[in-house]
């Protein structure tokens, strides 16, 4: 991909992702889904939880599964409140895009 | 490198962290690997890139915590660099504004020692016509005294002629001295004084002239 993925629209696919799960997901499987939208490294999930957990968009949770403790990640109110922040602005922004792309063409 | 050295070497690069973040960390990527699972271990470790990298991305990630609350900081990735460059403008306009506000705080300070160099410049000037002024009088009293000795002595030269003519050497002496720095007083007058009083001028259009330029 061409174009660059900002810290807030980072922020935005990750909230947007853990919010479809109301059990909340943990970060093996985030990483993989946001892979199919963005081309991002391993380790780049990891600072972002972080932080969005430390602003409480995110709530942490240990969960067991197949004998084991796995960290949960679920959306708080904050964070669906960030989510839906970050969902207008992107309509907003990409409407303006698309428009002008569109106008673009229809002059030639 | 297998998952156990990747471990333990992003451990020992995380010595520097504080033991929650470093648990945390730890936890998550312990994670990361019993959910990629065995076979898949390679893959992650290779994607990861080096226990470096992964320690790079969390430190940048606690570096941002100062400024956390602002969710537009950066997560420590270069494909964010972008979002940096969108947000630098206001960042500039408030760098000049801190810098005129700066400037009204420190106002205290650099009003008063603009004003004490300026008044040490004029008043050394000013020292110097006092100076040159004193000359001149000076020069004219000796030349007024000159005279009047002679004056004095010509008068006093039936009743006693030789303390007369003495006196009349000392006093044509005296006048002659005296004239001489008069004239040279007058001639630093209308030489040096127009020179001094041009200096200050520019001295004080200095400020104006130099505020112009900058918004010019």
């Amino acid at each position: 991909m061409i174009y660059n993925t900002g810290a807030a629209l980072l922020d935005a696919i990750v909230l947007a992702i853990v919010s479809r799960d109301t059990e909340g997901t943990y970060g093996y499987k985030i990483t993989q889904e946001m892979k199919q939208a963005i081309e991002i490294s391993e380790s780049t999930l990891y600072p972002v939880l972080r932080r969005l957990q430390k602003d409480g968009c995110l709530e942490v949770y240990d969960k067991e599964c197949a004998g084991r403790n796995r960290r949960y990640y679920r959306i708080s109110a904050a964070g669906r409140a960030q989510l839906n922040m970050y969902e207008s602005e992107w309509y907003q922004y990409s409407n303006k895009i698309t428009t002008l792309f569109r106008g673009g063409t229809s002059h030639e | 490198m297998n998952r156990i050295e990747f471990m333990k070497e992003l451990e020992q690069l995380l010595s520097g962290v504080s033991e929650s973040e470093k648990a945390e960390a730890m936890a998550y990527y312990n994670d990361y690997f019993d959910d990629a699972g065995e076979e898949n271990e390679a893959d992650v470790i290779s994607s990861l890139g080096s226990p470096r990298e992964v320690y790079d991305t969390i430190l940048e990630g606690l570096g941002q915590k100062p400024a956390g609350e602002n969710n537009d900081n950066v997560t420590g990735n270069q494909e964010v660099g972008k979002h940096i460059i969108a947000k630098d403008d206001p960042q500039r306009n408030l760098k000049i504004a801190l810098l005129i506000l700066v400037g009204i705080i420190l106002c205290p300070v650099w009003v008063p020692v603009l004003f004490s160099v300026l008044g040490t410049v004029l008043g050394f000037m000013f020292a110097g016509l006092g100076i040159l002024l004193a000359v001149t009088c000076v020069g004219l009293a000796l030349f007024v005294a000159g005279v009047g000795l002679l004056i004095v002595s010509f008068a006093q030269l039936i009743a006693a002629p030789i303390a007369a003519i003495f006196i009349m050497g000392i006093s044509l002496m005296l006048a002659t001295a005296g004239a001489a720095i008069f004239i040279l007083s007058i001639w630093l007058w209308k030489t040096v004084v127009p020179a001094i009083f041009r200096l200050i001028v520019k001295i004080c259009r200095m400020p104006f002239e130099r505020r112009e330029g900058q918004t010019a």
